[in-house]
């Protein structure tokens, strides 16, 4: 036991220890990796991941899972982009897409929480179903946006720091407030522990899952904005080739915590490591092929480490 | 654990169902909803049907059933990891890999037998760092398998210079042979698959070993307790796995006469609808199985090969293959919530 009890403390210094020389070899051989406005860079493409990485989160530790953001995520840009172009004003189009995005979330609520549907089955097919109709309002065509409200958010900055790392600061502020210093996120924490004791306690799990899927929606409508003004509007399945990364983030934040949970901060640090990576490698040189491969393997020896001393196979569904 | 508090909440009106005496429509009601999902499948062949006169022509129904050939086996590889309670995300970079490694050993003049060798090699490596990770190193089965899908991916753009397919002309003989050839007038892919469905049937469900694996999956300790190995017959259920796998992906290279590379990844989605829907077809609590997966592929290939008969463009067939698979869930759904009614 107490053998045990060393290594689990142990552990949590390897992954950090991995994830810190990793980095610090990226400054050495990478030229301008640690340049302002390269750092900003990172955090910018790092916010496609942590938006929804977040609210994954929320989903996960409430004891649910999504894997239909991807495809919604689109869904709400293209949405917003064809009222864009029929001339509709932006505080309407803001509004219906926040509504589309919420909306979609709370029809995979329904069919999780409320017919008891497994979470990855219908989220599985709500995905195809979202990526299919995507591809259908924009007819599989790269859909441009020059709206002056998304050329602020992208070329402006506040501070000296951009509005999109702005973004990414107020939203991982909002959401680590709502998870971790609220009874709120106490509450959701419990329900994923387990259902039924919480429910025993009094505590209306329903309505604390539906909110969960709630924060996601907002999460998509949020990181939504980020993709029509970074990419100056839509490509077909752009945030779908981000969905092993944006699972990655959360798992990546679950095996730095202490207690092996799924945490807010995780969520945005893991991205952040994956950015930073990513673009590590990328300055120095590497071919975008095998950041993939390295990426894989970082995750897989940071995990290993992280689940020696925890001495069971892991089921995924009890 | 879900379907409990279901069955719990259900249970009020129970009583008063069970004093019921049996009545002819209760038997029509067990029965339509008892075949729920095969009644909504006929619904669907039906549709297509009126929908398009060239659906129940032969060489269409081949069609369906030769692309059955394909997505089945990299189902049967997410089921076996789904009866382990865990997830196989590795089929469709299996399938790339396989089919790269035989398309590169052709084109490198080797001798067929041994590509072929290499190639189910590549697949047994595949499915032991899965075995190893998951049932050794103690890793999430999800994230496990998801690195291993990054790295095959990139393994897969790397050797072929950034996603350039490899062809084959002309394409060796015994190569062709195994995907448009037939034997004993069953078409080679068919018989394969019949074999592989046998072959896992009764290992599965017959042999000493499948209620060991199964058994293994519904309890660790229980099963550590009675003397079985769980180690390793989780490993094996990963390794089977992927050697089903490297069978659709040799299928796959046969069928496109090249290595194309990520090419598994539009089967992966597939495999995995197609295995979590045996496990909603099952009489028992959501317990995956083999023919259950069979009859999963065969409503996803038949879905996508009618919807292209009416000539829709692909992303409605996409959308379209979603809301499907969701209306079955939700008819599923009914089903188990009567059957709750009736148990209790």
């Amino acid at each position: 036991m107490e053998k045990v009890f060393e290594i689990r403390k142990f552990k949590s210094y390897i992954t950090l220890g991995i994830f810190s020389s990793v980095i610090i070899y990226l400054i050495f051989a990478s030229h301008g990796f640690l340049r302002f406005d390269n750092l900003m860079n990172v955090i910018i493409s790092a916010t496609f991941v942590a938006v929804p990485a977040m609210g994954l989160g929320t989903i996960m530790l409430s004891g649910s899972f999504d894997l239909s953001f991807v495809g919604i995520i689109g869904v709400v840009s293209v949405t917003s982009i064809r009222m864009i172009q029929a001339g509709i004003a932006i505080p309407i189009v803001l509004i219906t897409s926040l509504a589309v995005a919420v909306g979609f979330e709370l029809v995979n609520a329904v069919l999780i929480i409320k017919l008891r549907i497994h979470p990855w089955l219908t989220t599985i097919s709500t995905m195809l179903a979202a990526l299919g109709l995507e591809k259908a309002i924009s007819k599989a065509y790269f859909l441009t946006t020059s709206h002056p409200f998304f050329r602020t958010i992208r070329f402006d900055s506040f501070l000296g720091i951009p509005l999109p790392v702005w973004i990414l600061g107020v939203s991982f502020a909002a959401m680590y407030l709502l998870i971790h210093k609220t009874a709120f996120g106490m509450h959701l924490y419990a329900v994923g522990g387990n259902e039924v004791a919480a429910r025993k306690a009094g505590l209306k799990v329903e309505r604390l899952r539906f909110s969960s899927f709630a924060a996601m929606g907002v999460c998509i409508w949020v990181v939504s904005l980020v993709y029509l003004s970074q990419l100056s509007g839509y490509t077909p399945e752009a945030a779908y080739t981000n969905l092993n990364e944006v699972i990655l983030s959360v798992f990546f934040g679950m095996s730095i915590s202490r207690k092996n949970i799924i945490t807010i901060p995780g969520a945005v640090v893991g991205a952040v490591f994956v950015a930073l990576l990513a673009n590590g490698l990328a300055l120095s040189g590497v071919s975008s092929y095998w950041i993939k491969l390295i990426e894989g393997c970082l995750v897989i020896v940071v995990v290993i480490t992280n689940a020696m001393g925890s001495g069971e196979i892991v089921q995924l569904e009890k | 654990m879900l379907w409990g508090v279901v069955k719990l909440s259900s249970s009020k009106n129970s009583t008063v169902m069970n004093n019921e005496r049996i009545s002819t429509s209760r038997k029509l009601a067990d029965f339509l909803v008892n075949g729920s999902v095969v009644i909504g499948f006929v619904g669907i062949v039906i549709f297509f049907a009126f929908r398009s006169g060239s659906f129940f022509r032969w060489d269409n129904i081949s069609d369906i059933l030769l692309r059955l050939s394909i997505t089945t086996p990299a189902a049967y590889g997410v089921m076996l990891a789904l009866v382990a309670k865990g997830i196989d995300l590795t089929p469709g970079t299996t399938m790339g890999l396989v089919g790269i490694t035989i398309a590169s050993g052709v084109t490198a003049g080797m001798n067929f037998g041994l590509t072929i060798f290499l190639a189910i090699l590549v697949g047994v490596a595949i499915g032991l760092v899965n075995a190893f990770l998951i049932a050794k190193a103690n890793l999430n089965p999800f994230i496990a398998t998801i690195s291993i899908l990054f790295i095959g991916n990139s393994i897969e753009k790397s050797v072929t210079r950034g996603g350039l397919p490899i062809y084959l002309y002309p394409s060796p003989a015994s190569l062709n042979q195994i995907y448009r050839g037939s034997t004993l007038g069953i078409p080679n892919p068919i018989l394969i698959l019949v074999i592989m469905t046998l072959v896992l049937y009764l290992f599965l469900e017959k042999s000493m070993y499948g209620r060991r694996l199964y058994a293994c999956g519904e309890s660790i300790k229980a099963s550590r307790a009675s003397g079985i190995p769980v180690r390793l017959y989780y490993g094996a259920a990963y390794l089977i796995g992927a050697i089903c796998a490297t069978i659709g992906g040799i299928i796959l290279c046969s069928q496109i006469r090249s290595g194309q590379p990520l090419v598994g990844h539009s089967y992966m989605w597939d495999a995995i609808g197609a295995a979590y829907l045996s496990t909603i077809m099952s009489r028992r609590n959501f317990r995956p199985n083999v023919f259950g997966t069979l009859f999963g592929a065969l409503v996803m290939a038949t879905v996508a090969n009618g919807l292209t008969l009416m000539g829709l463009a692909f992303y409605w067939k996409e959308f379209a293959k979603g809301l499907v698979i969701l209306i079955m869930l939700l008819v599923s759904v009914m089903k188990k919530r009567y059957e709750g009614s009736r148990l209790f």
